[in-house]
């Protein structure tokens, strides 16, 4: 299954724009390393394909469940949340 | 009294006490060798071992026992269905194909329940299962998804994943991908129709009825008999599965569409199923069980399972007998044409493929 979830700034109040913000900064997005992918994928695990642009900046990272960065993970659980919404 | 005599005693008295404890050990080594050589040599003659696990809402596999083999049920929900859809799908795999567990040597089956918080999956790691509790930390209002151990095929779905590593082993992508999903699938489904002794025609062929709550609108993640046809809500849009090649997704995610252009094989197996007739698991299952250990290589695509399907089943019941030209009439229905002579050669593959074009567009 995949599902595909868009957040825009410009759509959230300011508390969770500094909320994002902060998140982004921790995760360090721009400046990652791009994650060493396992040569025999788990079947059924989850893979996650992020994009982002920030001030001009983009980043695109393809994950698997296994090589996700500590500090990317409160972000990733952040946008799954927002995706849960109506 | 050994420690007294090691304080206090002779030093010949010493020695000899040591060498005991020696002899002790060695013995008691041979116990335990001879021990596990037992378990082994039992669990190779065909006795399933359960083991399930409580990841406690960690990740640290496997986590705390639970429950093992012969003990009584927990009244555990999670533990429960685990240990009984393991049980199902071992029984399955012995019963009617005689395989000795995922490895045909007897393995362990082990599952890890209440894996992390939230967790909408479950998946087969390639030593053991592990299963999510969907959403049921949750409001029931705000779930999507509830336990995954609640359906039967999704067990038998992992578990099947564990015997495609230790026989073709199919690599994750693309069609050798897909092929990988579908023969899970196929064999998740039979699991589910062999507890429910259901035939063919009385089967659902939805795999994973149940996992989603109420608040979708789904009747399952996949259907066998309609691909594309399983869920379609607003939260997780709509199922994007093809039942024919002229439908086939090309997409780099999803390791290539593996979950979505399994789809066409499933629908292939489905009705090969359900035009044989009686319990699929008994032919049709077969088929594809001695396909999968005899035939099929890492990388093979969908030609090259219709090629295998299409030999195994004129092995099994006789060239043009009804059997093989339901394994042809099913592979055709979705779009590939089966050609027996050639398995996964170049030439033959593009005839098939030259001949599949010219009977689409005929029809």
């Amino acid at each position: 299954m995949i599902t595909e979830i868009e957040i825009d700034s410009k759509d959230l109040d300011t508390y969770e724009v500094e909320h994002l913000k902060t998140m982004i900064n921790r995760s360090d997005i721009f400046n990652l390393a791009e994650p060493v992918k396992n040569s025999s994928i788990m079947p059924d695990q989850f893979q996650y394909k992020i994009s982002m642009q920030q001030d001009g900046r983009k980043r695109e990272l393809d994950l698997n469940e296994e090589n996700v960065p500590d500090h990317l993970r409160n972000l990733i659980t952040y946008i799954l949340k927002k995706g849960r919404k109506k | 009294m050994v420690e007294k005599i090691l304080e206090n005693g002779t030093p010949k008295q010493k020695e000899k006490v040591k060498e005991y404890a020696r002899i002790a050990g060695q013995i008691r080594g041979q116990r335990q060798y001879l021990s596990e050589l037992t378990k082994k040599a039992q669990a190779a003659a065909g006795q399933k071992n359960r083991l399930v696990y409580d990841a406690e809402n960690g990740s640290n596999l496997p986590g705390t026992l639970k429950r093992s083999e012969g003990e009584a049920p927990t009244g555990e929900n999670a533990v429960d269905e685990a240990y009984e859809g393991t049980g199902a799908t071992y029984d399955l795999y012995s019963d009617v194909f005689s395989r000795s567990s995922v490895d045909n040597q007897g393995l362990d089956l082990i599952s890890t329940v209440h894996y992390l918080v939230g967790y909408d999956n479950a998946f087969w790691n390639g030593d053991q299962m592990v299963f999510g509790d969907g959403d049921e930390n949750l409001p029931e209002a705000e779930r999507i998804f509830n336990r995954f151990t609640i359906a039967v095929d999704i067990i038998g779905h992992e578990l099947t994943h564990g015997v495609t590593q230790y026989e073709a082993n199919l690599v994750y992508r693309n069609q050798s991908g897909a092929l990988n999903e579908s023969i899970s699938d196929v064999f998740g489904s039979l699991v589910k129709q062999h507890v429910e002794e259901q035939t063919a025609d009385q089967a659902d062929w939805i795999i994973g009825a149940g996992i989603f709550s109420e608040n979708i609108n789904a009747i399952g993640i996949r259907s066998m008999k309609a691909p594309g046809t399983a869920y379609d809500d607003p939260l997780i849009g709509a199922d994007p599965q093809p039942g024919h090649m002229r439908d086939y997704v090309d997409t780099t995610s999803d390791n290539g569409g593996v979950h979505i252009n399994s789809g066409i094989p499933n629908k292939a197996f489905y009705n090969v199923a359900t035009e044989i007739g009686g319990y699929a698991w008994e032919k049709a299952g077969l088929i594809w069980y001695k396909s999968l250990c005899d035939e099929l290589t890492q990388s093979a695509d969908f030609q090259a399972a219709a090629n295998a399907t299409y030999k195994v089943a004129g092995e099994l019941y006789g060239n043009n007998s009804t059997e093989q030209k339901a394994v042809y009439n099913g592979w055709e229905k979705v779009g590939i044409i089966p050609n027996a002579d050639t398995n996964t050669g170049c030439f033959g593959t593009i005839l098939s493929t030259i001949r599949s074009i010219f009977g689409q567009r005929n029809s």
